[in-house]
C-alpha cells in the first residue's frame, strides 16, 4: 500500500469513525429530547389533573385550617355569641382551651375548648353553638352532655340545661416538605 | 479477479510495453533499459506508463529469464506438503544466494515427488516491484518471461510432455515438461553448436527420443542443427518474432485462465496492501455507510428538534395551567411540585387526607335525638350525652315500661342506631329509662330547621 493510499484509508477510518460519533451524539441528544418530551407530556396531564382538582376542592367547605385558633379568639367569639342572643348573665361559667395535640401518624392536629353553660334553653344552647360554628366550618361541636339540674321557671314554663360541649378545631400541619407529598 | 490491463516485459536490452485490452494488442518499447538500477527502471516504467494513459489498471510484470535460479527439490513421499518457507530452504541447497536474500516460488506437480523452484534475487526484483508500487503503478503478477511463452505454448499445442525451446535473441529457454508442468529448465546460448549438446545431454539423461517444440527460432543454422538431430520428432516451423509470441501470451494473462504456473505475487512477494482487489468493493462500502450514517444523524437530530419543540409546547401548556389554577401566583420553576403542594394542601384543609379523622357533629346528633322523641308519649330527659365517636346516652323517665319501649323505637325510626332500653320502676310513679345509642352520622342543617324546645 502506497503512502497515499495508506492516507486515504486513513481518512477513510477517521471519517467514518466521526461519522459514527455524529450518529451517536444525535442519537443521544434524540433520546434526551424524546425523554423530556415525554416527561413534559406526563407532567402536563399530571398538572391538569391538579388543576382540576384544586379547583374542585376549593368548592368544598374546609374541614380543617391552617393555623390553630388563639383562646382569646375563641373566647371573643362565644362572648360575641352570648351577647347577641341575649344570654342570661353567667350563662358561659367557664371557657377551657386544652392544649393542641397532634392525631398520631397524620398531618392534622386537633384544638379542643370545652365550654360550660349554665340554665340556658335548648334553644340558647343550639342558637350559640351554630353561631360559634356556623362561620367556621373548621370549628365543631364534637362532645355535648345536657344535664340536670334543672330549673323550671315558673312565670313563663321555659326549662333550662346545663351544658358542656367541647369545641374542637381541625388544623392541617404536616410535619415535613416531604409529608406534603 | 480483476484482469490484467498492462504488461511490462523485459526484453533483452530495454523494457516493452502492452496494452492487453487494445485492439489490436501492440508491443511498444518504452526505452527503459535493463541494465540502469532496478529502482530507476521502475520510476521510469512508472513515468511511461503515466505517460501512455496508465489510469491504474493491474500490470503484468514479466521478468527475463536471466534473472532466475531454478532447480527442482525432492518431497518426501506420503509426508504432508512442506510449507513454502520449508521448500524454499530446501531450494536453497541448490542456489547460490541465501533464502532470505532471494524470492522463491514453487510448481508442484500433483502426484509427484517433486517441487520445481524458481528464485529471483530479491534485491532485483522486490526493489523493482516495490518501486512500481510506489510510483502508483498497480502489480499485480510477476512471472518469468520464459516460462509465460512455454506455458502458452503448451496451452496452444496441447502438450503435457516433452522438451520445449523458446528462442530469445541471445539464448535459448530450454524446458522439460511432465505430466503439464515444467520439470528442467535450462538458459543454452542461442548457437547451433550448444544446442545440439544440450540436446545430446537430454537424450542421454532421458535415455529415449527427444521430442522438441520449438518457438521463435527463425535463423537457419540453429533451425538444421535442430533439424539434424535425429531424435528431434518436431520443430514449430510457424514460429515467429518474439513480439507476436508476448501477445500471446498478454492474452493468455489477461483472460486470466488458465492461471500462470508461478507468480511471484502470490505468495513470495505479495502486495503491500492485501485489500487490493476488492479496494473498489471497500471504496463503495465506505461511501455507502458514511452516506447512511450521515443520513441517520440528520434523522435523529430532526426527530430531536421536534421533540424539543414538542417539550417546550407542553411547557408552555403547563405554565398556562398553572396560571389559570392559581392566577394571583408567580410561575415557579416547578410547576407541578407547586401544583401537588398546593392541592395537598386544599385536600388536607378540606379533609381529604387519608388520615383526615371523621367527627361526628354532636349538634347533628342533638337534632336527630330532639327530632326522633315520640309526640304522644309523655316522658322527661335528665341527661342527654353526645360523644366525639358517635355514642348516644339518654337518660330519663317514662309512665311505664312500655313507654319506655315506644321512645327507644321512636329514636331508632329516627335513623339512630339504638340499643335495648333499660328501665327501673320508681318508687313513685313512673319507670327511669336509660338508652344507648349510636350516631349513624349527619350533617348539621340536615334535620329540622329549628330546635324544639325542651319536651316533656
Amino acid at each position: 500500500m502506497s503512502s497515499d493510499e495508506r492516507r486515504r484509508a486513513f481518512l477513510a477510518v477517521g471519517l467514518l469513525v466521526t461519522l459514527c460519533g455524529l450518529a451517536a451524539w444525535s442519537y443521544v441528544r434524540l433520546q434526551v429530547s424524546y425523554q423530556r418530551a415525554r416527561a413534559a407530556g406526563e407532567s402536563l396531564a399530571v398538572c391538569e389533573q391538579l388543576a382540576k382538582r384544586i379547583s374542585q376542592l376549593r368548592t368544598l367547605p374546609s374541614q380543617a385550617s391552617l393555623d390553630a385558633r388563639s383562646a382569646a379568639e375563641l373566647t371573643g367569639l362565644m362572648d360575641n355569641a352570648a351577647n347577641e342572643l341575649r344570654l342570661p348573665p353567667r350563662s358561659v361559667q367557664n371557657i377551657d382551651p386544652q392544649p393542641v395535640r397532634r392525631l398520631e401518624k397524620s398531618p392534622y392536629k386537633v384544638q379542643a375548648t370545652q365550654v360550660a353553660l349554665q340554665d340556658v334553653t335548648l334553644r340558647q344552647l343550639v342558637s350559640v353553638l351554630m353561631h360559634v360554628t356556623q362561620g367556621d366550618s373548621e370549628l365543631k361541636v364534637t362532645e355535648l352532655r345536657l344535664s340536670a339540674p334543672r330549673t323550671e321557671d315558673p312565670n313563663d314554663g321555659v326549662e333550662t340545661w346545663n351544658a358542656e360541649a367541647t369545641l374542637t378545631q381541625l388544623i392541617f400541619s404536616p410535619t415535613s416538605p416531604d409529608a406534603r407529598r | 479477479m480483476r484482469h490484467k490491463s498492462w504488461m511490462l516485459l523485459e526484453a533483452a536490452e530495454a523494457w516493452c510495453a502492452m496494452r492487453l485490452d487494445a485492439a489490436p494488442p501492440d508491443v511498444q518499447p518504452t526505452g527503459v533499459r535493463v541494465q540502469t538500477p532496478p529502482a530507476d527502471q521502475a520510476a521510469q516504467l512508472a513515468a511511461w506508463l503515466i505517460a501512455n494513459a496508465y489510469a491504474g489498471e493491474d500490470v503484468l510484470l514479466a521478468i527475463g529469464s536471466q534473472h532466475c535460479l531454478v532447480a527442482e527439490i525432492p518431497l518426501e513421499a506420503g509426508r504432508r506438503r512442506p510449507s513454502r518457507s520449508e521448500m524454499a530452504y530446501a531450494l536453497e541447497e541448490h542456489l547460490p544466494l541465501a533464502a532470505e536474500d532471494c524470492v522463491a516460488e514453487f510448481v508442484v506437480r500433483p502426484a509427484t515427488e517433486h517441487a520445481f523452484g524458481v528464485a529471483v534475487p530479491k534485491t532485483y526484483l522486490a526493489a523493482l516491484v516495490e518501486g512500481l508500487e510506489d510510483n502508483g503503478v498497480r502489480v499485480a503478477s510477476v512471472v518469468p518471461v520464459g516460462l509465460l511463452r512455454c506455458q502458452q505454448l503448451v496451452s496452444e499445442q496441447g502438450r503435457a510432455d516433452g522438451t520445449v525451446i523458446v528462442a530469445n535473441r541471445d539464448s535459448l529457454d530450454v524446458f522439460v515438461l511432465q505430466e503439464g508442468f515444467p520439470r528442467q529448465w535450462q538458459i543454452v546460448p542461442h548457437r547451433p553448436r550448444e544446442l545440439t549438446r544440450h540436446l545430446q545431454w537430454l537424450r542421454l539423461q532421458q535415455g529415449e527420443p527427444v521430442r522438441v517444440l520449438a518457438v521463435g527460432i527463425d535463423d537457419a543454422e540453429t533451425a538444421a542443427a535442430l533439424s539434424e538431430q535425429a531424435d528431434v520428432t518436431r520443430v514449430a516451423a510457424e514460429a515467429g518474432d518474439e513480439s507476436s509470441d508476448l501477445v500471446g501470451c498478454g492474452h493468455l494473462m489477461a483472460q486470466g485462465e488458465p492461471a500462470p504456473w508461478l507468480d511471484f505475487r502470490r505468495t513470495a512477494l505479495p502486495p503491500r496492501d492485501r485489500f487490493r482487489t476488492v479496494r473498489p468493493a471497500l471504496q463503495f462500502a465506505v461511501a455507502a455507510a458514511a452516506v447512511f450514517l450521515v443520513a441517520m444523524s440528520a434523522s435523529f437530530l430532526f426527530r430531536a428538534s421536534r421533540f424539543e419543540r414538542l417539550a417546550r409546547d407542553y411547557e408552555d401548556q403547563q405554565r398556562d395551567v398553572f396560571r389559570q389554577a392559581l392566577p394571583n401566583q408567580p410561575v415557579p420553576a416547578g410547576i407541578r411540585s407547586r401544583l401537588e403542594s398546593e392541592h395537598h394542601k386544599l385536600a388536607g384543609v378540606a379533609g381529604e387526607q387519608a388520615a383526615a379523622p371523621d367527627y361526628l357533629d354532636a349538634l347533628s346528633s342533638l337534632f336527630d335525638i330532639l327530632c326522633s322523641l315520640p309526640q304522644a308519649v309523655r316522658f322527661r330527659l335528665l341527661e342527654v350525652q353526645i360523644e366525639d365517636d358517635g355514642r348516644l346516652s339518654l337518660e330519663g323517665e317514662a309512665p311505664n315500661h312500655g313507654d319506655a319501649g315506644i321512645l327507644a323505637t321512636s329514636l331508632r325510626q329516627g335513623g339512630l342506631d339504638v340499643e335495648q332500653p333499660f328501665t327501673r320502676q320508681l318508687r313513685q310513679d313512673g319507670v327511669s329509662v336509660n338508652i344507648k345509642a349510636r350516631a349513624v352520622g349527619s350533617e348539621i342543617g340536615t334535620s329540622a330547621a329549628s330546635p324544639p324546645e325542651g319536651k316533656s
